[in-house]
């Protein structure tokens, strides 16, 4: 009667250590990232101060990387060149090297983490057409309009390539949440270019 | 059989037919008192490594292939191989159809049908570039080099995605219903042994 009792107790206690993993990842890879992420914005706040917007601001930028924002979700990330598991693990995104950068003709590849290391894409699909997402880049802001939302299998990876001579920007993320087996690509096209404003 | 001491009377009731006693005793195997383990477990047990199986081997879904192609290199290649394909017979087969080549002009009449056809493809090919008469000579260096160093000035457009997006995500969900399923079956185990429990303690 003595081992069944224990049997019962180890499945009970491997079951709850299994349920609190992924909650106990989840809070420790967003705590880290939280970190990395703050830092590295304060970084690139300092290289380009308040007051230096625009082709000053351009000049004295030196680290590689973007800035992301999406009002929307409230999303301000530091967006390093990228989108290796480390880089991704350190700041839960990155863009996605082989894709275009902002100031070229093709697409913007950028790849976020879903539910860990901050979750910066979490709320992803929450975007409709007509959203903004905006991408801070050698001191100038790139100002993209949502137009579309695809959910495709991880070797479609032709969909960052876009039609030839389009400028826009991918925000990829894992879907559904809490699993890798799909891929969800938030497409836009670029609207406007401008100087980035000053910070208050 | 009624008795009586005085006025109390005391009657026997008789019990009803087969059965001996009133008292529940049965006693327990002769084995000993360890009990057996309830056939219910056998399936729970099966069940453990089904469960654990996909958490411990979890599949690592493809890492993340984020690195750019060589720009130049690998448009480079493909081209070479095409546009060579005219010169090699001239250039490329340096060993062995050298001697080939040599002999086919050298005695054209004796040794037509052999060596013809290697002289018959060149033709074609030689008199627009330049003079009918030294044909496997001339073709050779010059038509290998230009073709891929004009192809190389192309490359910088075509871009090759990787095979697959990045890896932004993790397999939680896995750890979930894995945790669910043994804390169930650890639930059902518990149940269970009370009940078993409960029902050799009861009379």
């Amino acid at each position: 009667m003595r081992w069944p009792r224990i049997l019962s107790t180890v499945l009970l206690l491997a079951g709850g250590a299994l349920i609190a993993f992924p909650l106990i990842r989840i809070g420790y890879t967003a705590w880290h990232v939280r970190s990395i992420q703050e830092a590295a914005l304060a970084a690139w706040e300092q290289e380009t101060p308040p007051a230096l917007g625009g082709a000053e601001g351009a000049r004295r930028h030196t680290s590689k990387g973007l800035i992301l924002t999406i009002p929307r979700l409230g999303l301000r990330r530091y967006i390093p060149e990228g989108a290796n598991l480390t880089q991704l693990r350190r700041y839960g995104a990155g863009r996605i090297t082989w894709t275009a950068l902002p100031d070229r003709a093709g697409i913007v590849g950028i790849a976020g983490h879903r539910t860990t290391y901050g979750a910066p894409f979490f709320r992803l699909s929450s975007l409709e057409p007509g959203d903004l997402v905006l991408i801070d880049y050698a001191g100038k802001r790139f100002s993209y309009a949502v137009t579309e939302r695809r959910v495709v299998t991880p070797q479609r990876s032709e969909v960052l390539l876009g039609p030839p001579g389009q400028r826009g920007v991918a925000l990829v993320t894992c879907t559904p949440a809490y699993s890798a087996a799909y891929r969800l690509v938030i497409l836009g096209r670029l609207r406007e270019v401008s100087e980035v404003p000053s910070r208050p | 059989m009624p008795q009586s001491f005085g006025s109390l009377r005391i009657a026997s009731i008789p019990i009803a037919q087969g059965v001996a006693s009133l008292s529940p005793t049965e006693l327990p195997p002769p084995g000993g008192d360890v009990p057996r383990v309830p056939p219910a477990v056998i399936p729970i047990l099966a069940l453990i490594p089904i469960l654990l199986a996909p958490i411990l081997a979890q599949p690592p879904a493809p890492p993340p292939v984020a690195v750019p192609p060589p720009p130049a290199t690998v448009p480079g290649p493909p081209p070479p191989q095409a546009a060579p394909a005219p010169a090699p017979p001239a250039l490329a087969p340096s060993p062995a159809p050298v001697p080939q080549a040599v002999p086919a002009p050298v005695t054209p009449p004796t040794v037509a049908p052999v060596p013809a056809p290697p002289a018959a493809r060149p033709a074609p090919v030689l008199p627009p570039a330049v003079s009918p008469a030294a044909p496997q000579v001339l073709p050779a260096a010059p038509a290998p080099a230009p073709t891929p160093a004009t192809v190389a000035a192309k490359p910088a457009a075509p871009v090759k995605p990787p095979a697959v997006l990045p890896f932004a995500g993790e397999n939680l969900w896995v750890w979930f219903a894995g945790g669910l399923l043994l804390v169930g079956a650890g639930i059902i185990l518990r149940r269970f042994l009370a009940a078993n429990h409960q029902h050799q303690a009861d009379p």
